[in-house]
C-alpha cells in the first residue's frame, strides 16, 4: 500500500509540474512583450528586464513562476476587474461553483444509485426499461439542454422558479441548476450501478447466500450494494470533469457568479492571467479527486493496488 | 496389387468407408459463422441498437442532402425578414406571440411581408438566413469535426497503444506512465489552453479534440494487444519468420480492429458535444460560422422572444447524440 500510495502521489505532482510548465510555455510563446517600446534605449530595457527579473535564465524564471502558482499567486486581472489579484477574484467564486457542483454530484449520485438498484432488481420488467431510457437521455443529453429547458419552461414560462441566481436566496435559486446538472451524473452512475448490480446477482455467492435463506433485503444491503458500489468509485472522477465542463456552460445561462462564468468571461475578455488561474485551479481540483479516489479504489480493493491502477 | 495385410490379420477390403448421410448434420447455429456475423445478428436483435443506427443513418443523409437540395443558401442574408416564425403548410401557419411589456401580440411575418414565394420551414435567425438549411449544415459541420478528430485520434492511439503493447516491459512501462501523467491534464484545461494558442475555425476543434482523445485509443489498443500477443497463432507467424511489422499490422491489428471501431463510435457523441459545449462558451467556431453548437449559441440569445431560433437545432443535437450513444452501446454488446 506504501508503494502504491507513493507512487499515485508522485505521478499527481508530475502532472502538476507538467501543468505549470505548460502555462509557463504559453505565457512565454505569447507574442510581443511588455517592454518593446522604440524610444526606449538598450540600457533603460537593461533597467526594466532587471527590475522584473526578465534578464534571469528561463529555468530560474519557471521556478519563481512555479512557486507564485503553489503560493495561489496569480498576478493581477489586465480588464474583467483591472488591477485586483486574480486570487481574490477565484476565491470569492469558488464556493458558489463547489456548492452548486457539490450538490448535483450528492444528489445525482444518491439518484443514480437507486435507480440502478431499482432497474437491476427489475430486470427486463417495464421498470427496468424506464430506468434505461432516463439513463440514455442522462448520458447522451449535455447538461446544458436540460438548463436550457428548465430555465426556459420553469423559469420564464411558468414563472415556478427565479429565472436567474441570486446570492440572497442561493437555495431556491441554485435548484435548477443542480437539477440541470445532475441528470447527467444520475445517468453515468445508474448505468453502471445496473450493470454492476446485475453481475453481482447473477455471481455464485449471492446464489449460495439465497440457497442459506438469507433474505433479499441483506441480499441488496450486505452483498449486492457493497460489492457494486466499488466499480462506481472509479467514475466519479470522470463526473467531477464533466461536472466542471457543465458548470462552465450551466453558470452562464442561470448567471451564477462561479469560476465557471468567470472563465467564459476571461475568455472572451482575453483575460490571460484569470484564464490560466483558473486553468490551474481546474487542473488541481481535477488532479486531487483522481487521487483519492485511486487511494480510496486501493483501499477498498487490494487487488487495484497489486496490479497499479484503477480500471481504465 | 499387392493386399496389406495388418497385423490382426484382416484386409484392406475387409473395411468400407461409412457413409452415414443420414445421420451427419450441420451444426447450423454456429457453423462456420464469423465474427462479424455473430455481431451483426446480435446487434439486430438489440432494438435499441437499431433504432439508434436507423436514427443515424437518417441523420447523416439529411445533414448530406438537405444544405444541397433546399434551394436556400445557408448564408445568405436578408435583414427584412429576419425573425421569420416556422411555416409548415397544413401544420403550423407562420405566425408567432410574442411578448411585449403590455402582453402578448400574434405576430404573422408572412402576412405582414407578403412572403407567399417560400414557406421557411423552422423560421430565420436574426440575418433573415433559413434556419432548416442551416441546421441541417451545422450538424454536417459537427459530424465532419467528430469524424475527423476521431479518425485520428484512432489512427495515432492505435499506433502508440499497439507498440506499447507488443513491445512491453520498460518501453511499455514508460509510454504508459506518459498517458497517466498527461490523461491527468483535465480535457477542459488542455482545450481553453489550445484555443487561446490557435485561432478559433474548425481544425483548432479537431487538434483540441483530437490531443485527449487519442488516449483512451492508446489505451483500448494496448489491453487488445496484450490479450491476443502470446496466442499461438502469432507463435506460429513468428516461427514461420515473420517480422514484428508484419505480426503487429497484419496478424493482430484485424483481429483487434473491432473494439477500436467501436471505440472511435464512442469518441463520436463526445466530440460533438465538445464542439458544441466550445461554440456556446465562445471557444469554438467563430461568429458567422454555421455549426449546431453555434446555432444553439445564437438560439439562446434570442430563446426568450423567439424560441423557435432554439427548439430545432436543439432536438438535431439530441437526436444525434442519443442515436450516436445507442449505436455505441449497441456495438460494445455485439463485440462482447
Amino acid at each position: 500500500m506504501v508503494k502504491y500510495t507513493i507512487k499515485k502521489i508522485l505521478i499527481s505532482v508530475l502532472s502538476l509540474i507538467l501543468i505549470i510548465f505548460i502555462l509557463f510555455m504559453l505565457m512565454e510563446l505569447m507574442p510581443g512583450s511588455p517592454f518593446n517600446d522604440e524610444k526606449l534605449s538598450e540600457e533603460q530595457k537593461q533597467v526594466l528586464y532587471e527590475a522584473y527579473g526578465l534578464d534571469k535564465p528561463v529555468i530560474y524564471r519557471f521556478g519563481v513562476y512555479m512557486i507564485n502558482m503553489l503560493h495561489g499567486d496569480f498576478g493581477d486581472s489586465y480588464s474583467i476587474s483591472v488591477n485586483t489579484p486574480v486570487a481574490s477574484l477565484i476565491s470569492t467564486r469558488l464556493p458558489v461553483s463547489m456548492q452548486v457542483g457539490g450538490a448535483a454530484m450528492l444528489i445525482g449520485s444518491i439518484a443514480g444509485l437507486a435507480l440502478g438498484f431499482l432497474a437491476a432488481f427489475n430486470r427486463g420488467k417495464a421498470m427496468d426499461v424506464i430506468c434505461m431510457i432516463i439513463s440514455i437521455l442522462g448520458v447522451s443529453v449535455p447538461s446544458y439542454i436540460f438548463a436550457i429547458l428548465l430555465n426556459y419552461y420553469v423559469g420564464f414560462r411558468w414563472k415556478a422558479l427565479p429565472l436567474l441566481y441570486d446570492f440572497r436566496i442561493p437555495v431556491r435559486t441554485s435548484i435548477m441548476p443542480v437539477i440541470a446538472l445532475s441528470i447527467g451524473v444520475m445517468g453515468v452512475v445508474m448505468k453502471f450501478t445496473r450493470d454492476e448490480a446485475t453481475m453481482v446477482l447473477k455471481s455464485d455467492y449471492v446464489l449460495f447466500a439465497r440457497s442459506q435463506g438469507i433474505s433479499e433485503k441483506e441480499i441488496l444491503f450486505g452483498y449486492v450494494l457493497r460489492n457494486s458500489m466499488i466499480p462506481v468509485i472509479t467514475v466519479m472522477a470522470m463526473l467531477l470533469v464533466s461536472l466542471l465542463t457543465g458548470s462552465l456552460v450551466t453558470e452562464r445561462i442561470f448567471s451564477i457568479p462561479g469560476i465557471g462564468a468567470l472563465l467564459t468571461t476571461a475568455i472572451t475578455a482575453n483575460d490571460y492571467n484569470v484564464v490560466i488561474a483558473l486553468s490551474f485551479v481546474y487542473a488541481v481540483i481535477y488532479v486531487a479527486a483522481r487521487l483519492v479516489l485511486d487511494l480510496v479504489y486501493g483501499l477498498i480493493d487490494p487487488r487495484i493496488r497489486v496490479s497499479g491502477g484503477a480500471g481504465k | 496389387m499387392a493386399i496389406e495385410k495388418y497385423e490382426d490379420g484382416f484386409t484392406a477390403e475387409d473395411f468400407e468407408v461409412a457413409v452415414r448421410t443420414d445421420d451427419m448434420e450441420i451444426d447450423t447455429t454456429f457453423s462456420g459463422e464469423g465474427r462479424l456475423k455473430t455481431a451483426l445478428r446480435r446487434y439486430k436483435r438489440n432494438k435499441a441498437a437499431m433504432f439508434g443506427l436507423i436514427t443515424l443513418t437518417i441523420l447523416v443523409i439529411a445533414s448530406i442532402l438537405i444544405p444541397a437540395l433546399s434551394g436556400k443558401a445557408i448564408d445568405a442574408q436578408n435583414p427584412d425578414r429576419s425573425f421569420v416564425a416556422p411555416k409548415i403548410p397544413g401544420i403550423l401557419n407562420g405566425s408567432e406571440r410574442i411578448p411585449y411589456t403590455t402582453g402578448e401580440r400574434t405576430v404573422n411575418k408572412y402576412e405582414e411581408l407578403s412572403i407567399d414565394e417560400t414557406a421557411y420551414l423552422f423560421g430565420t435567425d436574426q440575418l433573415g438566413r433559413d434556419l432548416f438549411s442551416r441546421c441541417f449544415k451545422g450538424m454536417q459541420v459537427s459530424l465532419l469535426i467528430a469524424l475527423a478528430a476521431g479518425m485520428i485520434s484512432l489512427v495515432i492511439g492505435m499506433n502508440y497503444g499497439m507498440i506499447s503493447g507488443y513491445i512491453g516491459g520498460k518501453t511499455d512501462l514508460i509510454m504508459q506512465q506518459i498517458v497517466d501523467v498527461l490523461s491527468s491534464i483535465p480535457t477542459l484545461v488542455v482545450v481553453t489552453l489550445l484555443m487561446l494558442v490557435f485561432k478559433p475555425g474548425i481544425s483548432s476543434i479537431i487538434i483540441a479534440i483530437m490531443l485527449t482523445g487519442w488516449m483512451e485509443m492508446s489505451i483500448i489498443a494496448r489491453a487488445q494487444v496484450f490479450k491476443l500477443k502470446d496466442r499461438e497463432y502469432i507463435l506460429a507467424a513468428r516461427t514461420l519468420g515473420a517480422g514484428d511489422f508484419f505480426i503487429l499490422f497484419r496478424e493482430i491489428l484485424p483481429n483487434i480492429f473491432e473494439s477500436l471501431v467501436t471505440e472511435l463510435m464512442v469518441s463520436i457523441p463526445t466530440a460533438i458535444f465538445f464542439e458544441t459545449f466550445l461554440s456556446f462558451v465562445g471557444l469554438g467556431l467563430p461568429v458567422g460560422s454555421c455549426s449546431l453548437g453555434r446555432l444553439i449559441s445564437e438560439g439562446f440569445d434570442n430563446c426568450l422572444i423567439h424560441p423557435y431560433t432554439l427548439i430545432p437545432p436543439m432536438i438535431l443535437l439530441v437526436l444525434l447524440m442519443i442515436s450516436a450513444n445507442l449505436v455505441a452501446e449497441g456495438l460494445k454488446d455485439a463485440f462482447e
